[in-house]
């Protein structure tokens, strides 16, 4: 049941998105959605969606895991739709929407599919620094991240072992009734959830044993140079803003 | 039960497997880690299905993409102890924990508790443990409930996944008791998947030796235990009892016949010696 899920996963090759400094890449994903969220145009939207193809293209990612990511967006489509449908928007207006929000998703997968968590929380504790002035614990929130998203795959992993031993003791969530299927999800859900306090238990063990402490200042063994393509990549994203931005209240 | 597979595949893990277990034998399966033990064996609970060919359990076919509505019948005939216990233990009470996949197989109330009481006695947990919190198990105690849990139910089949992992000494032994039980008095069909060969060589009737999702040895325990050289390439240990005899052969010219348990071997050489 759950081997499809490809929202997170890193696929692993060279490109030139794939090189690109975490941070730059975060920065042009808020500059994507704040632009995808004014564009209200259908051949701006076109246009934008052309940028999103060039640059997948771009990351050498098969095009399968993107339709994989779609694909398993496809209830928050169809709940887009059904509800449009009930207010009386127009099929034009729709069609936008939907435009709208494929081209975003399929954006921030390209994050996702082209970083390692890790960087990605290295990214976000570098987009959050300016919260430093307020003397929030920005590494405390990276740390989180990363850790919760290091945590996903883990998890499938291991609810679909739980699923497969409940299954064998009769309740099989793939063959069952509906009232099978809560019962599957409830004997699943409550060893995972045990499982997970032992498992973050032993994970803070074994910072604890290798001296890890929050307070210190920490180093990143990855260095991650901001090169030209990045600065070029996040100037593109803040002109096309601009220029979206100025035609809009033009 | 028989079990009979027809050139079974799954994806690359498994590959192309024809094979058939006939009711009340021991069955052994070693091989190094990834070559697909693990695999195998769920096929048999239908935890996987295959993705070619046609799996025979009893009169139950199992193929790829199908769904089965009387799964539970194939399941009720089929026990699975899984290698991390900690994984399938939902209850509140010991109690619980082993009745649960009874209430699902369709027992009656009062068998289940006999039944329960009897599975417990068997994997040597005393009978306080009932109604104890089966999360305040030790890791042993829990690998030992996980066995209750199965024998409780009383399946025709029952297949332990490295049946091995974190139980201490004392459980060791009481569970090739418990296996040679199930075999001699019960006449049920035993599978063990483990890395241990000592341990196999105490009981297994027959071997399957795996790599890379093929079978590459088959065949009575010492006929595939005796060739070390080809256990080897395939990384897996030859149990010291054998390689023990092989080595006096080798070295000294003195056959000492193969032997199931330590201690008749040792009684051999001091009768040799003597």
């Amino acid at each position: 049941m759950l081997n499809n899920i490809s929202i997170g996963r890193y696929y692993e090759t060279n490109s030139k998105i794939h090189r690109m400094n975490p941070t730059a890449k975060l920065l042009s994903i808020i500059l994507f959605v704040i632009l995808s969220l004014i564009a209200n145009d259908i051949r701006i939207n076109l246009t934008i969606s052309v940028i999103v193809l060039l640059v997948m293209g771009l990351t050498h990612v098969p095009i399968k895991l993107y339709w994989k990511t779609l694909f398993g967006m496809r209830i928050l489509l169809i709940l887009v739709i059904i509800m449009n449908l009930v207010i009386g928007t127009s099929f034009q207006e729709l069609g936008l929407l939907l435009l709208r929000i494929t081209t975003m998703i399929l954006y921030t997968s390209i994050l996702t599919l082209t970083t390692p968590p890790s960087e990605i929380a290295y990214g976000i504790e570098n987009v959050l620094s300016f919260l430093k002035v307020f003397k929030l614990k920005v590494s405390k929130i990276a740390l989180s991240i990363s850790l919760a998203l290091r945590f996903i795959p883990t998890i499938i992993d291991q609810s679909n072992r739980i699923l497969k031993a409940q299954a064998s003791r009769g309740v099989d969530f793939r063959n069952s009734t509906f009232k099978g299927k809560l019962i599957a999800i409830k004997a699943m859900l409550i060893p995972l959830f045990v499982l997970s306090f032992k498992r973050a238990e032993d994970l803070g063990n074994a910072m604890e044993v290798r001296l890890y402490d929050i307070n210190k200042p920490r180093t990143n063994y990855r260095v991650n140079k901001w090169r030209f393509f990045d600065t070029y990549i996040v100037f593109m994203h803040l002109a096309i803003l601009t220029l979206v931005a100025m035609s809009m209240i033009v | 039960m028989e079990i009979k597979f027809e050139n079974v595949s799954f994806n690359n893990v498994v590959k192309d497997i024809n094979l058939k277990i006939e009711k009340g034998q021991i069955i052994g399966i070693v091989g190094s880690s990834g070559s697909g033990k693990t695999t195998l064996v769920e096929m048999i609970d239908a935890l996987v299905l295959p993705t070619n060919g046609r799996l025979l359990v009893g009169d139950f076919a199992l193929e790829k993409g199908k769904k089965y509505k009387n799964i539970n019948e194939l399941r009720f005939n089929v026990g699975f102890v899984f290698e991390d216990a900690n994984e399938q233990i939902f209850s509140n009470t010991v109690y619980d924990e082993v009745a649960f996949a009874m209430r699902y197989f369709k027992y009656k109330k009062e068998q289940i508790e006999v039944q329960v009481k009897k599975a417990l006695m068997m994997v040597g947990l005393p009978e306080e443990y009932l109604y104890k919190n089966p999360f305040n198990l030790s890791h042993g105690e829990t690998k030992k409930l996980a066995i209750a849990c199965v024998l409780a139910f009383n399946p025709e089949i029952i297949i332990f996944d490295e049946p091995l992992t974190a139980l201490d000494n004392a459980s060791k032994k009481n569970l090739i008791k418990i296996i040679r039980t199930l075999k001699t008095r019960y006449n049920k069909t035993v599978i063990i998947v483990s890395q241990d060969t000592d341990f196999l060589h105490k009981i297994v009737d027959k071997v399957y030796v795996m790599h890379k999702g093929n079978i590459v040895m088959a065949g009575n325990k010492y006929e595939v235990f005796q060739e070390e050289e080809l256990l080897n390439k395939y990384d897996v240990k030859a149990p010291s009892v054998i390689s023990f005899a092989k080595l006096v052969e080798k070295k000294k010219g003195i056959k000492i016949g193969y032997r199931d348990e330590i201690n008749d071997l040792i009684k051999d050489v001091y009768r040799y010696v003597k």
